[in-house]
């Protein structure tokens, strides 16, 4: 219903366009119509009275000729009376049929007409009752039936004369008439327009300002003003698209306001984080730092490049930019007297290319770190020169063990012995200290990896045949040099062939080898002992984790050999892998570089 | 007799070294200073110097400097607690003849004392 009253309260532009149209048809074919049947209409009238005019004019001619002829057979000489009769006789019946179809053709109500029809009323009269029965017998008396005549012919002369003048009147009535029909035509067409081209511009003049103010109102809401609203008004359609228009910009508002909320609560977020966010556009340049990159970074404001905002920390500029290129995350690490930064490097998604940094101040886990080494490196420091008094006066006892008792001289060993292990605690400390701390440093030159093997088999051996263990030495032959730091390939491999001492059973087989490959000479220590179970092998780097070597036997050792040996190898660019099979045994291989091929250490030896 | 000065500033390990150099036959002087390592040096004129790296006041690696900057040639053994640190304390580029490392192994000390003196 309501619909319905608005549709008729508010016609579409096509219903408006339709009516304007229907007006205009309809004025169109009515006055076309009316004005071609009108002028139809006229010239059949026009026809029709010149016709009978025509045969008016006509039978009037006839009668006058018919008396003319009457008059004819009267007069004349040399012609019997009879003849003359019988002649008049012929002219008067002629005569009468043209009385006849004139009369029966004269309609009018003209003076002209009456006097020819009393006229011939009274020739009639005549002719019928005066003249009859004389007629018959004779001719009439020329003289009265000229003058007879002569007044039919006078009638008839003014019937024509009048009948002339009425046809020019009728051709001139016929000419006024079709002149006003066609001005009538002309005026209703020009109605017709008028009427349409009020409605026209009646829709037009509705559909202006509301579309004026459509205009307005997109040109506002593109340039941000997202409040614009129309006034809903104009035709149906109109209406409607200032009603959808208000909708849409209703919906762009609220759109715009979740947006920033969204953004907002972002922003906060970015604000309170306790990691530095700096993002950086496609040139280097930041373009966002959040309070905690600004305390990071003091020269971090938007606007200026990255690289000068990292001031003193800056890192390698080419790897900066790398990873700024590039469209993988990375990490950068920015050291400086006071600070570490860790920095995560990513992309970021959007259409305008740019990266965005997340800073973590890793200063404090530094000193800790720092503090960490250094206590290490006091305490190992600390600690030797009281070893060195045990260690040396210990010796200085066994020395002069003859003045000893046996048990003394036993007590003496366990001192030994027990300060060898604090030894080897400390040193294995310090060195784990200093790898941490990247201090930790190697000399590499060339050595011959047999002779080192010797030198360390020797150096064990001794402990081996306690054990009743039988050590055996396999070399390559030909094999390259080693180029490494010999002191550093001797610690891996005691540290390697001790454990394979301590896990191996009483009278086990260990074997120490050499042996060319691919990437230089690969070291191997290998034993048939219990081998090391699945489960443990990813601990064996592990500080402070050893083995169990079975049920009830307890064994010693820091549990820092092999995370030392692993930071060794690594220390020289090489390789450790260890290879196990339970009840079988453990074979452990160490690839160094020799000197066919020099790698280079993967860090550079700590200065 | 070979005379060798000892300088080490913790009484037991120097009575250690003293005892130990003795049994091996060597003449011992000893300080406990840098200072008094470079009195003894110009006193006694030792063959031989077995110096500890950490020394209070003036440190090992000074009276080194000071030694060779003075035409003073006499072998040094310097006595490092850590093998490291007598690379990095840069004691065998100020013209130590060789190095020692704490926990002292007197097989290897001796074994070093004959190669400098021979």
């Amino acid at each position: 219903m309501k619909g319905l009253r608005d549709r008729f309260l508010n016609p579409t532009i096509g219903s408006r366009l339709r009516l304007g149209f229907g007006i205009m048809l309809v004025l169109l074919v009515a006055v076309t119509v009316f004005g071609v049947g009108r002028l139809f209409q006229l010239r059949q009238d026009f026809e029709g009275d010149n016709g009978r005019a025509f045969q008016l004019e006509l039978a009037a001619e006839r009668l006058r000729s018919a008396f003319i002829l009457e008059q004819a057979a009267l007069r004349g000489s040399g012609r019997s009376r009879a003849a003359k009769l019988r002649e008049y006789r012929q002219a008067a019946d002629v005569a009468d049929n043209a009385a006849a179809a004139a009369l029966s053709l004269i309609g009018g109500d003209d003076p002209s007409d009456r006097a020819l029809r009393s006229t011939l009323a009274a020739e009639r009269r005549w002719r019928n009752g005066v003249a009859g029965p004389i007629l018959r017998a004779r001719p009439p008396n020329p003289q009265t039936a000229a003058r007879r005549a002569g007044d039919v012919v006078n009638a008839v002369n003014q019937l024509l004369a009048h009948q002339r003048s009425r046809r020019v009147e009728l051709r001139k009535d016929v000419r006024d008439e079709s002149r006003r029909t066609a001005i009538f035509v002309l005026a209703g067409l020009a109605v017709g327009f008028v009427i349409a081209v009020l409605i026209f511009g009646g829709l037009v003049n509705s559909m202006r300002a509301p579309l004026a103010d459509l205009v307005r109102g997109a040109r506002r809401l593109s340039s941000g003003q997202l409040d614009a609203r129309v006034e809903v008004g104009g035709p149906g359609e109109t209406a409607e698209l200032g009603m959808a228009f208000n909708e849409m910009a209703s919906d762009l508002e609220e759109a715009s306001r979740r947006i920033e909320d969204e953004r907002q609560r972002l922003s906060t977020m970015i604000e309170s984080l306790g990691d530095g966010l700096v993002t950086v556009d496609a040139e280097g340049r930041i373009t966002l730092t959040n309070p905690a990159a600004r305390a990071m970074l003091p020269d971090a404001h938007p606007g200026v490049p990255l690289e000068e905002a990292f001031g003193p920390l800056s890192p390698d500029p080419e790897a900066l930019r790398e990873l700024l290129a590039g469209h993988n995350s990375g990490e950068l690490r920015l050291t400086s007297e006071e600070k570490v930064l860790a920095v995560l490097v990513a992309p970021l998604e959007t259409r305008e290319a740019g990266t965005v940094l997340s800073i973590r101040d890793m200063s404090d886990r530094a000193r800790l770190e720092r503090m960490k080494d250094d206590f290490l490196v006091t305490v190992s420091h600390e600690l030797r020169s009281p070893l060195t008094s045990i260690k040396g006066f210990a010796e200085l006892l066994r020395m002069k063990s003859k003045g000893l008792t046996k048990e003394q001289s036993q007590s003496v060993e366990v001192i030994e012995e027990s300060t060898s292990g604090l030894v080897e605690l400390v040193n294995d400390l310090l060195d784990l200290a200093r790898s941490d701390a990247g201090r930790l440093s190697i000399t590499q030159r060339p050595c011959d990896a047999g002779q080192l093997i010797e030198d360390v088999a020797a150096l064990l051996r001794p402990r081996m045949q306690e054990k009743n263990q039988d050590l055996r030495i396999a070399v390559q032959d030909g094999l390259p040099k080693l180029f490494a730091d010999p002191d550093r390939v001797k610690q891996i491999l005691i540290n390697l062939l001790t454990n394979a001492h301590v896990y191996t059973q009483d009278g086990g087989e260990i074997e120490l080898g050499a042996r060319r490959v691919e990437d230089g000479v690969e070291l191997t220590v290998a034993d048939n002992g219990p081998g090391i179970p699945i489960a443990d092998q990813e601990h064996l780097f592990e500080r402070f984790w050893r083995a169990q070597a079975g049920e009830t036997q307890t064994v010693s050792g820091s549990g820092l050999g092999l995370p030392i040996v692993k930071s060794l190898v690594d220390l020289h660019g090489g390789e450790i892998g260890i290879h196990s099979e339970s009840g079988k045994g453990t074979i452990c291989g160490v690839v160094l570089p020799s000197t066919e091929v020099e790698r280079l250490p993967e860090e550079e030896t700590a200065r | 007799v070979t005379r060798v000065l000892v300088v080490e500033d913790s009484a037991t390990i120097l009575l250690l070294l003293r005892t130990r150099l003795e049994m091996a036959g060597y003449e011992v002087v000893t300080a406990s200073s840098g200072a008094g390592a470079l009195d003894a040096l110009r006193d006694e004129q030792p063959d031989l110097v077995v110096m500890d790296v950490m020394l209070p006041g003036k440190s090992g690696m000074e009276v080194l400097a000071e030694m060779r900057s003075a035409g003073d040639e006499t072998p040094v053994i310097v006595c490092t607690a850590h093998r490291d640190e007598a690379d990095r304390s840069g004691a065998m580029a100020a013209g130590a003849n060789d190095y020692i490392v704490k926990p002292i192994d007197f097989e290897e000390l001796f074994e070093k004392l004959r190669g400098l003196l021979d």
